[in-house]
């Protein structure tokens, strides 16, 4: 394989990793944006996701069912975490930390209960390469980012042009206000814990093919879907999604020099710099 | 239309409203005046269930609303216009309007009618609501308490803040929905122009009603503004 063949490749892996991270960065960013709360359990939402698709395709042999179902139930999940667990105490932030971990571990600790230690994997639903400069690209890898891209869109016309999503960006600019004029905000904050929950599961079975499945997988993904978050500018959400496609892409590109554990050393410095420069974040508004 | 009884409220550990009684009769518009920081934003705050009283009893058009959660009374036909305004500044001025009908639906005449009061704001209509000026942001925030076309107005100092220009612009528009049939309680520091609109006035001191009279009757006693308003109109 040719140098450049090399860098066009590790940098669309970067681009699709990217793109999956912006989907579990964007679920954070939504949550922390509405309720001000940290989510230390989101990762883990998105080993569910993983988790739960690898269930389904062995009882229904359909990646498909998988890719549906497997979200929708996360989200559900994450909607009986916020009534359950998170409104009866008051999404005060610190005891939010705590009570996030704790759901953490016993996320962690059921699926090594019953799904086992040993990583497993999914087979890519869709097979074949495309031919690029000179070598090939797996087709499922470019389905991954379309469908994020596709879920991104979504999430984007759901924000902006319909009236929950009017209520969700009231209730996160006034809660108070946004009830005197009738809308129950209990509800919007329980459905927007769900969406992010939806989205972070989306993240986990889409990446299930192209990575392995096992119970500390959400371990990796927080930290980078936090980096995102901030870099891009707490609450802003094309920030987000900005700062995840950098962000892979700049460790994609750096995965042809250096191993991956140095490439991560390049998107601390990258967060250290942007930190530096524009406290705020890139899209970030001044406080 | 509304009555309010011997409402007792708290912010966490701190006694504001030590029992307040005050009404409004349909079409009137009644000021309730005070310094600063005697309740009357808790008043309103507390009628509209947002800070709760712990004892006492609200009824509006014989509905009792300490029964409902707040988003409920936020349903009914009661507009509530805060102080500073609190537009939603990154949402559209359309759409801090939509907002006004909760999870109702806005009909094209309830918006015509707001747009025929407030021209600039069917100009503006694209424009976040954060971009406008102070004058502007009061007409929205009135505006956005009209969509859901209620029978009564709940409104917290429209005229802070404002240049006198704009301030009589305002009143103005009060007049002009109290005359449409509105009732409108008015909590307001700026004596003068609560008493140029109100027939009725109530008037409170650290967190109760000192004293309920006729408009008129206030006027012709500058000891009672004196004490209680420290200003004489």
């Amino acid at each position: 394989m040719t140098p450049e063949a090399q860098f066009i490749l590790f940098g669309l892996n970067g681009l699709v990793w990217g793109l999956i991270i912006a989907l579990i960065a964007l679920g954070l960013s939504l949550v922390f944006g509405l309720i001000e709360i940290i989510n230390i359990a989101h990762g883990d939402l998105f080993m569910l996701g993983a988790v739960l698709a690898w269930y389904m395709i062995q009882w229904t042999g359909n990646f498909w069912v998988a890719l549906a179902a497997a979200p929708l139930a996360v989200g559900l999940l994450g909607m009986l975490i916020e009534r359950g667990v998170l409104r009866p105490i008051e999404h005060k932030p610190i005891i939010t930390i705590l009570a996030t971990f704790g759901l953490s571990l016993i996320f962690q600790q059921s699926v090594l209960a019953t799904f086992g230690g040993a990583p497993q994997r999914i087979e890519e639903p869709i097979g074949g390469l495309i031919p690029l400069v000179g070598t090939f690209y797996p087709v499922y890898r470019v389905f991954v980012a379309g469908c994020a891209l596709v879920a991104l869109a979504g999430l984007w016309l759901l924000l902006y042009k319909t009236r929950y999503g009017m209520w969700m960006r009231a209730v996160r600019q006034d809660r108070e206000m946004a009830v005197a004029l009738g809308i129950a905000s209990d509800q919007v904050y329980m459905l927007t814990f769900g969406l992010g929950a939806a989205l972070a599961a989306l993240g986990g079975v889409l990446a299930a093919p192209v990575t392995s499945l096992e119970f500390q997988m959400g371990l990796d993904v927080l930290p980078t879907a936090f980096i995102v978050v901030i870099i891009g500018g707490l609450g802003s959400l094309q920030g987000t999604l900005v700062a995840a496609v950098l962000l892979g892409v700049l460790e994609g590109l750096a995965n042809v020099f250096v191993t991956p554990t140095t490439a991560r050393i390049f998107s601390l410095l990258f967060m250290a710099v942007v930190l530096l420069v524009r406290p705020q974040g890139i899209f970030g508004k001044r406080p | 239309m509304l009555q309010v009884a011997d409402i007792h409220t708290y912010y966490g550990k701190s006694y504001v409203l030590h029992g307040v009684s005050l009404e409004v009769q349909p079409g009137e518009i009644v000021a309730l005046l005070g310094r600063n920081g005697v309740g009357k934003t808790t008043t309103l705050k507390s009628i509209m269930g947002l800070v709760p009283p712990r004892r006492g009893r609200i009824s509006f058009n014989g509905q009792e609303l300490m029964a409902l959660s707040a988003h409920r009374v936020g349903r009914l036909p009661l507009g509530y216009v805060p102080q500073g305004r609190r537009i939603f500044p990154e949402l559209t001025v359309n759409e801090n309007l939509l907002m006004g009908v909760g999870p109702g639906v806005a009909t094209p005449d309830a918006l015509e009618r707001v747009f025929r009061y407030f021209p600039i704001l069917h100009q503006r209509s694209r424009q976040r609501g954060g971009t406008l000026s102070g004058g502007e942001q009061q007409m929205l925030a009135i505006a956005r308490a009209l969509v859901k076309q209620p029978t009564m107005l709940l409104m917290d100092e429209p005229s802070e803040g404002l240049a006198p220009l704009v301030v009589r612009s305002v009143k103005q528009t009060i007049r002009a929905l109290n005359q449409e049939g509105l009732a409108i309680l008015l909590a307001e520091q700026q004596v003068a122009m609560a008493l140029d609109l109100a027939a009725r006035a109530y008037i409170m001191e650290n967190g109760l009603i000192v004293y309920a009279g006729r408009g008129e009757e206030l006027r012709r006693n500058p000891e009672i503004m004196k004490r209680h308003l420290g200003v004489v109109v």
